[in-house]
């Protein structure tokens, strides 16, 4: 018996020879196999067309209920085995994914994400941070590309409108004299604007770019926030762990809200006057 | 007695037919083999009245695959000081010429700070001929990764390819000095040349890489 043992041990061991002959360590090998390695993977695997290892999935795989575990970042949600019971959230957003696979609604798709980036970047010659909110596009020939639907930075903002300023009502007579004289304090520019004036931090950030006055570095952070569940909002971020479930995962899950509520840093500030 | 004997000896068969695929496999991971390279004559007979459209984008994958695999083999010549230095530097023009141009950006992340840095190409692979160590072991881990190729309005296909490699730097007493384990993702771009033989139009496909990502991971 005792011979058994010890040879089915040397057996496993010689068998892994290959392998660790290569300088490969089993479970880095598997950390890298099974990870979510690109965006694609992630779609692919949410979409049920196949696993996370590329292999089709068969309709009588249908509706297991594991995969959405494995696109899930286990780290932030808990182990596995407790993972649906771990989080109110969690548990409906799976139950709610179950029943649109059943009835084959909800794919992710391009029209169904944003994706936001932080940047590194300098900001007149300082070292600064900015988030640019990026939608796909795909146009009738199937070609696509990205878009910048918005941008945040304090640094883009304008300052608040002081409303004890005001251009003269006699000011066309004398050449605007007094008006050209305010600006030189050219914080109070925006307080000489129609109230109805709205800035966008879109056109301050190209006008910036165009000025030089913005140079972005290095992108520090990529998230998906993905809207393709009726009634959630999940976001899918990179994570390297040296687990199998690694890579594209869903961190972070909520309730549906407005755009405006969900992302309000995106949204056109209002007039400092109405604030 | 007997059956102690006839366990021992199955043992041994089966440990020395092990080893012996290892060997015969021939894998080295830190020379990977080289690839077939996909030549052109190959490329247009699949490409042939096709065009860079939706439908054969399957195709150029194998393409992308062997593109990096090409990649990844001259990335562990240059690094391998063992190998003749005219040999590396053949492998530093040929790894140039995989790109778009030896200009394009590599991007290096590390784990320890959010400042990354960015160098040219052809001053990445110089570096790569020039490390500080006796000797390095690069590991690839599942190179065969692309994600989906996406025609962009330039009417070019651009995709990602994935390789995860694993580094370790020797010093000369083989003592690992250095090791760090990266994800590189590299920008691919399939265009292509458009050609007329009698009344056929030909059209053959450019794989070319573009600016790469280096991820400095834990994995």
């Amino acid at each position: 018996m005792r011979f058994i043992i010890l040879f089915i041990l040397l057996l496993g061991g010689a068998l892994n020879l290959p392998l660790l002959s290569q300088g490969v360590n089993p479970v880095e090998e598997s950390a890298f196999l099974h990870r979510v390695k690109s965006i694609t993977d992630f779609q692919q695997a949410f979409n049920y067309l196949s696993t996370l290892r590329h292999v089709e999935v068969d309709d009588s795989d249908y509706l297991q209920t594991e995969f959405i575990v494995n696109l899930v970042d286990q780290e932030k949600f808990g182990p596995e085995e407790n993972l649906k019971s771990s989080t109110l959230y969690l548990e409906t957003f799976c139950d709610q994914i179950i029943q649109d696979y059943e009835k084959r609604v909800s794919p992710l798709n391009h029209q169904k994400y944003l994706v936001e980036a932080g940047f590194r970047v300098k900001w007149k010659g300082k070292e600064d941070l900015m988030q640019i909110l990026f939608s796909k596009q795909v146009d009738n020939f199937g070609q696509s590309f990205w878009v910048i639907e918005g941008v945040s930075a304090d640094f883009l903002d304008l300052l608040p409108h002081d409303t004890t300023q005001f251009i003269p009502p006699n000011s066309p007579d004398i050449n605007f004299l007094s008006f050209i004289e305010k600006l030189t304090v050219p914080e109070n520019s925006i307080a000489f604007a129609n109230p109805d004036f709205q800035y966008d931090r879109l056109s301050v950030f190209f006008y910036a770019i165009q000025q030089k006055d913005l140079i972005l570095e290095n992108a520090l952070s990529i998230v998906f926030h993905c809207f393709n569940v009726e009634g959630w909002i999940y976001q899918v971020s990179e994570k390297n762990k040296l687990s199998d479930n690694s890579g594209w995962l869903i961190n972070k899950i909520e309730p549906e809200r407005s755009f405006n509520q969900y992302l309000p840093q995106y949204s056109i500030p209002l007039n400092p006057l109405y604030r | 007695m007997l059956k102690t004997k006839a366990f021992s000896l199955l043992f041994v068969v089966v440990l020395l037919f092990t080893t012996l695929c290892a060997s015969a496999q021939g894998i080295n991971t830190d020379t990977i083999s080289t690839s077939h390279s996909l030549s052109l004559a190959d490329s247009s007979q699949v490409m042939q009245k096709v065009g860079l459209s939706e439908e054969n984008l399957g195709d150029f994958k194998q393409g992308i695959l062997e593109k990096v695999t090409e990649l990844t083999n001259h990335i562990a010549v240059i690094a391998d000081k063992k190998k003749d230095l005219v040999l590396r530097n053949e492998a530093v023009t040929a790894a140039k010429k995989l790109f778009l141009s030896d200009e394009k950006i590599v991007e290096i992340s590390s784990l320890n700070t959010t400042v990354t840095k960015k160098i040219p190409v052809r001053q990445y692979f110089s570096r790569l001929l020039n490390l500080p160590y006796y000797k390095v072991r690069i590991t690839f881990y599942e190179i065969a990764h692309v994600s989906q190729l996406e025609k962009a309005p330039d009417g070019k296909l651009y995709g990602t390819a994935y390789i995860f490699q694993k580094f370790e730097g020797y010093d000369n007493e083989n003592n690992l000095v250095y090791t760090d384990r990266t994800i590189k993702k590299v920008e691919v771009v399939v265009d292509q040349l458009t050609k007329s033989i009698g009344d056929q139009t030909v059209y053959i496909p450019i794989i070319r890489l573009g600016n790469i990502n280096v991820d400095e991971t834990k994995i």
